[in-house]
């Protein structure tokens, strides 16, 4: 999690105190003794007491604890006030307690001062314990919500700069200015870099936001800071569909100009390695250059939907979010059989377009076998343990299906979200009933949900919490499945989170890069890059009732999908506007059956027949028969997702000096390049060199060689060679190329 | 056919693993079916197998018209370990399913082994073929061509790239087709290291086009073993090679892939194959409607007559592979539509229903009495239903207070469900155990309620269930401790008598649920042959196992016979129910719980050949007293220059008796001796010991059951007594080079003659005993040891010296220790 560095730290914020205008701290000034919850525990917050450096800690500091960012102000009032009664607050001396004294560093405090007796801060304190250091009555009002005075600001140049206003609005429908009580950060400090009082200046040219912290809110506004404008001509390239006027208008206005289209050889590559996970054959390539028609691309896009690739490739992609592995240790539930199960349910609903909240409701609602069905298997291998332990199981199922990590919310209040400890526990409770039982034969567990199973208790204190949809009010009826109304509140699509994180995983998969990045760490300080886009794409997803083909279908032929990776002198530094096509690494699986199919040897991996294709691989240890070893070994090198965990990160997409090593000397080329006989069979059938090293170039990079590429070859090999292991070499090379390893 | 069936075979035998410690006496049996109404040709394999005389089945339907070993004997025939090849003539009104049987030689019962009837002709899958052009049958394009109406008997085999068989049958548009098959539910194989997914295979059948017409994996019905019954289409595609008519191409794979071999039986035709039955059973002896679901073309009814034996059986309809119903003594009520519930009229009743839909509750209103108590036995998966029960029983409200909270339960313990003796690695699963069954205990007068749903909230048309309630009955069961580990181990469980000779088996005695019979029993045995009888034998209360013995007299005729043993009260009033159980796993995994169980309600007896060697062993004259150990003689007598090593041990061991694990009687030895010891607890009184032999052909492996020729001595009667005496000392100190007297006191417990010498026991090193050695005598108070401290003895405390005394009585000496005693040894001064 990232936690930005503003926050971090606790110095200087005696001056901070000090820029603070007494006019912001007194407009909100109550009239009455400070209240411990509206005017005291604020104080902690901004002062970073309650932070998890300080006094925020899981055990306190110095013999001092408060709840992390406040999340228990109970309990908090009950150490200052009850716990050393008359030391920290010392109601007939107020100057004199340790509270204060400590704040303005008059006795040894390990985090200095933190302000002064003039600061405002101190005196909202010294008046509530003046007061007796009351504690609040049942009715006080809550903050509900927490407004900034802007949701967008453009700047023309650096240099330039604004202030923030943060509002806070209450239970009882009061207002107040809590900008001298709120902290503030940036995500990008290089555009934009904010102060501890909400001012804030451009930096340099881009895109960003900015965040402010009150309570347990966080709320921020768009910055963005343009390029010079002089020479920039908006170029107004055609729109193919929404994407295209969403993401041009987006660059338009940061003043980034597009790349041009990529041109039909690279497309045919990159659209066939995305939809059927592999490279186009030498076949495809001569019948798809030879076409005239405008129409190709699209057309080369429906056929390739219906490939079995595109089934395999986003059965093995949900096959690694859900975690599906098979193991040898039957109290896991995950024996092969399971795993397969699991798969064959999963390449059954991808193979008939089975709408994916659909699919996604089924497993979340899932009861009975998990050998002779495939949902249940969802409470096996996204547990992958003995027992069921429903909060990791909450955790995972809100970052697979949500993309919200709520884990934070077990202990505090989320710092960067909006998600309580209270939405954290009652989501909690839809899994406490999760159960397995034996099943009729040795291999089964039947998964169900025992009702009679206490819901979650909250860590604070120890209050039920009955099950209850994230951000929901009212708790699910008890005394039922709770799964089942949890699976149709998920899958609905007015779900902005669910058919958000769907359509920006499918984003994700085909740009290289998530309108949300990472795909699995949706919250509010980690806004998209382009809010329109993420939301026509998610709605555009409901609109097509969730049919994954649709919405790869309108990616796909979007300009944008579409476009070069070459840069121009505008996009260059462009990593988040998808103004140009982002290079990527192809998947291990892919990567292996690309090989495979070039040279003509299947792959061997453990535990399935041999001729099994790389991408319809799931691991599954059924005891080991020694075969595929080396395949483990690619799969490890290149970075396949090991399924430990449900985290998008599991899968590697970065090249390493391993990857280049393994494919120069490893056994994975090396027995493949003669064994195949594919060198063999061009030097038999081809006339010419010329004949050969083309065909080698279309086989394995999808494009004929360049005039210069082919005179250097040619000049190599000499008129007329004939030598296999001259081409073989050449075979070698053009596999060894990023040109071949990257998706471009 | 027959010859493509052999190489079959062969091929599998050479597959074979070898497993160190196997000793299976049958490896396999192959084919694993044949057509009733013909006679095949079987293959059997094993060690022990030569000589064999007799093929004897559990149950009627198949003769054995001819065994013949395989290959010639080698130099020493103790080694030969010939196949047999057998004809079966299996008679034309042959029961179909699993038929049981165990193969006898003149020296040895073997385990059990199995075969399979079809009801349909046999067709042996052709893997590729000349006249096909194809060098396999992996796919529509290369299909092997069959009829409707048979039963393929196929393999899948162990290659790297994964089989696949396909097969092309003729349909008809419109019809129904059904295709099963029988994978796990026919494998002899008893033993795997992971290779059971080997016999999981799956089936889709497609049209000629290769579209999916019907696709299955599992099922609740057949579990592993895949099935599919539809509706054929109106319009079929042609095959490819243009052939006229419709057909379409079922196709047979593994389900996880494994590179082992297993054989399998398609049944192929457009045979009913229902999937549930409701009700799904009725009272013995009456002929009940029942109404088959599942089927494609719409369910159907036909009449069943229930068996007059009460208990699960199965019925084989029109279909070439069965299905389990109940037969039971009580009526049948089925559920009534509404809400209230179905109202039970009295008890004991059969309560049928369907959890016909997801979320679904079905109640039964009956009536208990006060203090009644009732089993309550849910039969669902274990009949096949999909349903996973979910059983509630609430009493009614009293006195306008809540009813107690309601008894809820979804599973069961084997022994719950009166499933004995599967004592595997893993314990074994068994279908029957997901099924509940309670002993319900009424605490108020009054209309309980029962209630069954699916655990998951799922339910289908086929979730049919039946919940027999009846008045607790008591029943022990008479159970063969019959494997280790994976194996049927003959030493415990084989029923082999040597002419002249005798045998003996602990025989585990299983009480059933709700069972409160707690007194003294006898084993009386039904069925026994001519000249074979089981000595008298008298079960103390409440014993879990207890040894029998059989006798056959040296004229006996050779043949095997099919046994019950059952529990008879000594008291005749006692009214006690008992009937016999062997379950024996097959498919087994290391770790693992079985696949398969063959399920047995009756024991198979041999008379054997007479045995080489008997043993001897004199009753003990005297008694073994607690802490203290008797040495019995034993006597092996050899005939016709029989020289071999020979086994023994006392397998059955009493309470608080320990003895030596297993002696040899080398080559020429033929006296022996076994030493056996009684704790201080060992309970007082006169108890059975037995000591049994066999012949050791696979050298050290006796705590198998390994040996081929077993005899066993008579039931002796041993003594367990209070020790002669109690001894006892004060912590005592020696120094180093000093030489004292160490005094024990004496407490008489049983009298005995003569005097006993003592011996101190456990003095530290350096430390030496000198003689004489005191002499207890029936006067004796107090006794001394003689006892000096070395400049070498060892500095320090020794807290574990005890005395030994040796009592001769009867001829023999009897060991006793007693007493502990605290001696320190310090330096010299």
């Amino acid at each position: 999690m990232p936690h930005p560095s503003t926050l971090s730290s606790l110095r200087g914020l005696a001056l901070a105190a000090a820029l603070v205008g007494p006019g912001l701290v007194a407009a909100s000034e109550p009239a009455e003794p400070p209240g411990f919850r509206r005017d005291v525990m604020p104080v902690f917050f901004r002062a970073g007491c309650n932070a998890g450096t300080c006094h925020g800690s899981a055990r306190g500091k110095d013999g001092f604890m408060l709840s992390l960012f406040g999340y228990d102000p109970k309990g908090d009032y009950s150490r200052i006030v009850e716990q050393m009664p008359g030391r920290r607050v010392n109601t007939a001396v107020p100057e004199k307690s340790l509270l204060l004294l400590k704040a303005v560093a008059a006795v040894p405090h390990t985090g200095g001062k933190v302000f002064t007796p003039a600061s405002p801060f101190y005196k909202t304190l010294r008046d509530w314990i003046a007061a007796g250091a009351p504690d609040d009555d049942a009715s006080v009002p809550e903050t509900v919500d927490v407004v900034l005075s802007r949701k967008a600001f453009v700047f023309d140049k650096a240099g330039a700069g604004d202030a923030l206003t943060v509002t806070a609005h209450a239970s009882d429908g009061s207002k107040r200015d809590v900008t001298g009580l709120a902290r503030f950060f940036s995500n990008n400090p290089s555009v934009v870099a904010i102060d501890e009082n909400g001012r804030f200046k451009a930096t340099g040219p881009g895109d960003t936001n900015v965040f402010a912290r009150f309570g347990r809110f966080t709320v921020g506004a768009e910055v963005i800071v343009l390029p010079r404008a002089e020479g920039f001509a908006w170029t107004n390239p055609p729109a193919v569909n929404f994407i295209d006027r969403i993401v041009f208008d987006r660059l338009q206005k940061l003043r980034i100009l597009p790349s041009g289209l990529c041109d039909d050889e690279t497309f045919l590559r990159r659209v066939t390695i995305d939809l059927a996970a592999r490279l186009p054959t030498v076949e495809e390539y001569r019948s798809f250059m030879a076409d005239a028609a405008t129409d190709k691309r699209h057309r080369k896009i429906d056929e390739l939907l219906q490939s079995d690739g595109f089934v395999e490739q986003w059965t093995t992609i949900w096959s690694e979010h859900l975690r599906n592995k098979g193991s040898t240790f039957a109290p896991n539930a995950t024996l092969p059989k399971a795993s397969d199960a699991f798969q064959g349910w999963i390449r059954s609903q991808m193979r008939s377009g089975r709408p994916l909240n659909e699919f996604v409701a089924e497993m979340v609602a899932a009861s009975g076998s998990n050998i002779s069905a495939g949902p249940p298997n969802f409470y096996t291998m996204m547990v992958n343990k003995w027992n069921v332990d429903p909060k990791p199981l909450a955790a995972d199922v809100s970052q697979l299906l949500l993309g919200v990590q709520i884990q934070c919310a077990e202990c505090h209040n989320h710092p960067f979200d909006r998600w309580t400890m209270d939405d954290y526990y009652s989501f909690v409770s839809f899994f406490t009933g999760i159960k397995r039982i034996s099943g009729i034969e040795p291999r089964e567990r039947r998964i169900y949900f025992d009702t009679t199973t206490e819901p979650a208790k909250h860590l604070v204190d120890e209050r039920p919490m009955p099950a209850r949809v994230l951000g929901g009010i009212e708790p699910v009826p008890a005394g039922s499945d709770p799964r089942k109304a949890l699976a149709t509140w998920l899958t609905a699509p007015d779900n902005k989170l669910f058919r958000e994180n769907l359509a920006n995983r499918i984003w994700a998969q085909l740009m290289g890069r998530g309108v949300i990045e990472p795909v699995d760490d949706v919250r509010v300080s980690n806004p998209p890059t382009n809010p329109a886009l993420l939301e026509a794409l998610g709605s555009r997803l409901a609109e097509l009732k969730f049919d994954l083909r649709g919405l790869v279908r309108d990616i796909c032929n979007s300009r944008t999908y579409q476009l070069s990776v070459t840069p121009n002198e505008t996009n260059r530094l462009d990593t988040r506007q998808f103004s140009h096509a982002k290079m990527r690494r192809l998947r291990a699986d892919v990567l292996l059956d690309a090989l495979t199919d070039v040279t003509g040897v299947p792959g061997e991996f453990p535990n399935f027949p041999t001729g099994t294709r790389a991408v319809a691989f799931h691991p599954r240890n059924a005891g080991g028969d020694g075969r595929g070893e080396s395949s483990k070994q690619f799969f490890h090198n290149f970075g396949l997702s090991p399924r430990n965990a449900v985290a998008a990160s599991e899968t590697k997409k970065e090249p390493t000096l391993a990857q280049a090593l393994h494919l120069i000397v490893g056994d994975t080329l090396r027995t493949r390049l003669s064994s195949g006989g594919v060198v063999k069979r061009l030097v038999a059938e081809k006339a010419t060199p010329e004949a050969i090293i083309e065909e080698l170039f279309i086989l394995t990079l999808t494009r004929r060689p360049e005039p210069g590429e082919l005179q250097e070859l040619l000049a190599l090999a000499g008129p007329g060679a004939k030598d296999p292991a001259l081409y073989e070499d050449i075979f070698w090379s053009l596999l060894n190329s990023t040109e071949f390893v990257f998706n471009h | 056919m027959k010859s493509l069936r052999i190489s079959l075979s062969l091929c599998l035998l050479a597959a074979l693993p070898v497993m160190a410690g196997n000793f299976n006496t049958i490896d396999q049996v192959r084919p694993r079916i044949g057509q009733r109404g013909t006679t095949v040709e079987v293959t059997i394999s094993g060690d022990y197998l030569r000589g064999a005389e007799e093929i004897a089945f559990y149950r009627p339907g198949i003769r054995v018209l001819s065994i013949e070993p395989q290959g010639k004997p080698p130099e020493n025939p103790l080694k030969w370990r010939p196949a047999l090849k057998c004809k079966f003539e299996i008679a034309p009104d042959c029961p179909v399913g699993e038929h049981v049987f165990r193969v006898r030689t003149p020296w040895t019962l073997s385990m059990a082994a199995t075969f399979n009837v079809t009801p349909l002709p046999v067709v042996d899958e052709v893997e590729g073929a000349k006249e096909r052009g194809t060098k396999d049958n992996d796919s529509v394009a290369s299909a092997m061509p069959v009829e409707s109406g048979v039963s393929v008997y196929g393999l899948m085999d162990g290659r790297a790239s994964g089989d696949r068989d396909v097969f092309r049958v003729p349909v008809k548009p419109g019809g129904r087709f059904t295709a099963e098959v029988d994978c796990v539910r026919i494998s002899d194989f008893t033993h795997g290291h992971g290779e059971d997914s080997g016999f999981d295979l799956k089936m889709r059948v497609l049209d000629a086009a290769g579209k999916e017409l019907a696709a299955n994996d599992d099922n609740a019905l057949h579990v592993q073993d895949p099935l599919v019954s539809f509706r054929v289409p109106e319009t079929l595609p042609s095959p490819a090679d243009g052939t006229p008519g419709s057909f379409v191409f079922v196709e047979v794979q593994r389900s996880t892939f494994t590179s082992y071999q297993a054989p399998y039986a398609l049944h192929l035709g457009d045979f009913p194959r229902p999937l549930a039955a409701f009700p799904p059973g009725g009272p013995a002896g009456e002929t009940v409607p029942v109404r088959w679901l599942g089927d494609p073309l719409g369910g159907f009814t036909s009449p069943v007559a229930m068996p007059r034996e009460t208990g699960t059986f199965r019925h084989a309809g029109q279909s070439p592979t069965t299905m389990l119903l109940r037969s039971s003594a009580m009526p049948n009520v089925l559920e009534a539509a509404g809400e209230g519930g179905t109202r039970v009229d009295s008890l004991p009743a059969a309560l049928n229903g369907i959890i016909g839909k997801a979320d679904e509750v079905d109640r039964f209103r009956v009536l208990m009495k006060k203090g009644a108590r009732y089993r309550v036995r849910v039969f669902a998966a274990a009949l096949g239903s999909p349903l996973q029960p979910k059983l509630q029983i609430q009493a009614p409200a009293a006195d306008g207070k809540p009813a107690d909270p309601a008894l809820v339960k979804f599973t069961a313990e084997k022994d719950e469900r009166d499933v004995f003796g599967i004592s595997a690695y893993g314990g074994g699963v068994l279908p029957e155990a997901i099924d509940p069954s309670v002993i319900w205990e009424a605490k108020t007068d009054g209309e309980h309620l029962i209630s069954m749903a699916d655990l998951g909230g799922g339910g289908s048309p086929l979730s049919v269930y039946r919940i027999e309630v009846e008045p607790t009955r008591d029943a022990i069961f008479t159970v063969l401790p019959n494997t280790l580990y994976w194996w049927e181990a003959p030493k415990w469980a084989s029923l082999g008598i040597p002419r002249g000779d005798r045998w003996t088996v602990n025989l585990n005695l299983m009480p059933c649920q709700g069972n409160t019979f707690k007194g003294e029993t006898e084993i009386v045995a039904e069925g026994l042959p001519k000249g074979v009888r089981l000595l008298p034998n008298r079960v103390p209360a409440g014993a879990g196992k207890w040894p029998i013995q059989f006798e056959a007299d040296a004229d006996a005729t050779l043949a095997s016979a099919v046994i019950a043993l059952k529990v008879r009260p000594l008291d005749p009033a006692v009214q006690l129910e008992s009937g016999s159980q062997q379950n024996l796993p097959f498919l087994n995994k290391p770790g693992g719980d079985a696949w398969k169980t063959v399920r047995l309600d009756r024991f198979m007896l041999a008379v054997l050949e007479k045995s080489p060697f008997s043993l001897e062993v004199a009753e003990p004259a005297a008694a073994i007293v607690r802490g203290g150990e008797l040495a019995i003689p034993v006597r092996l007598i050899r005939r016709d220059g029989f020289n071999e090593q020979v086994g023994f041990q006392c397998d059955w061991k009493p309470a608080g008796i320990g003895g030596p694990p297993q002696l040899v009687f080398e080559p020429g030895q033929t006296e022996s001796v076994l030493s056996l010891s009684a704790d201080l607890s060992a309970p007082l009184g006169p108890v059975p010991l037995v000591v049994t032999a066999n012949t050791k052909e696979r050298g050290d492996q006796g705590w198998h059951g390994d040996g081929q020729i077993r005899v066993s001595s008579r039931i002796l009667k041993l003594v367990v007594a209070e020790p002669f005496v109690e001894l006892a000392s004060q912590p005592d100190s020696v120094r180093r080079g000093e030489r004292k007297k160490m005094t024990w006191t004496v407490k008489h417990k049983t009298p005995f003659s003569g005097a006993a010498p003592v011996r101190l026991v456990g003095l530290p090193k350096g430390v030496e005993l000198h003689e004489p050695l005191p002499l207890i005598t029936s006067g004796t108070k107090e006794i001394a040891f003689d006892i000096e401290a070395t400049d070498d003895a060892l500095i320090g405390t020794s807290n574990g010296l005890t005395c030994e005394l040796a009592v001769s009585q009867a001829g023999q000496v009897i060991r006793q220790r007693s007493g502990r005693g605290i001696l320190r040894t310090d330096p010299r001064p």
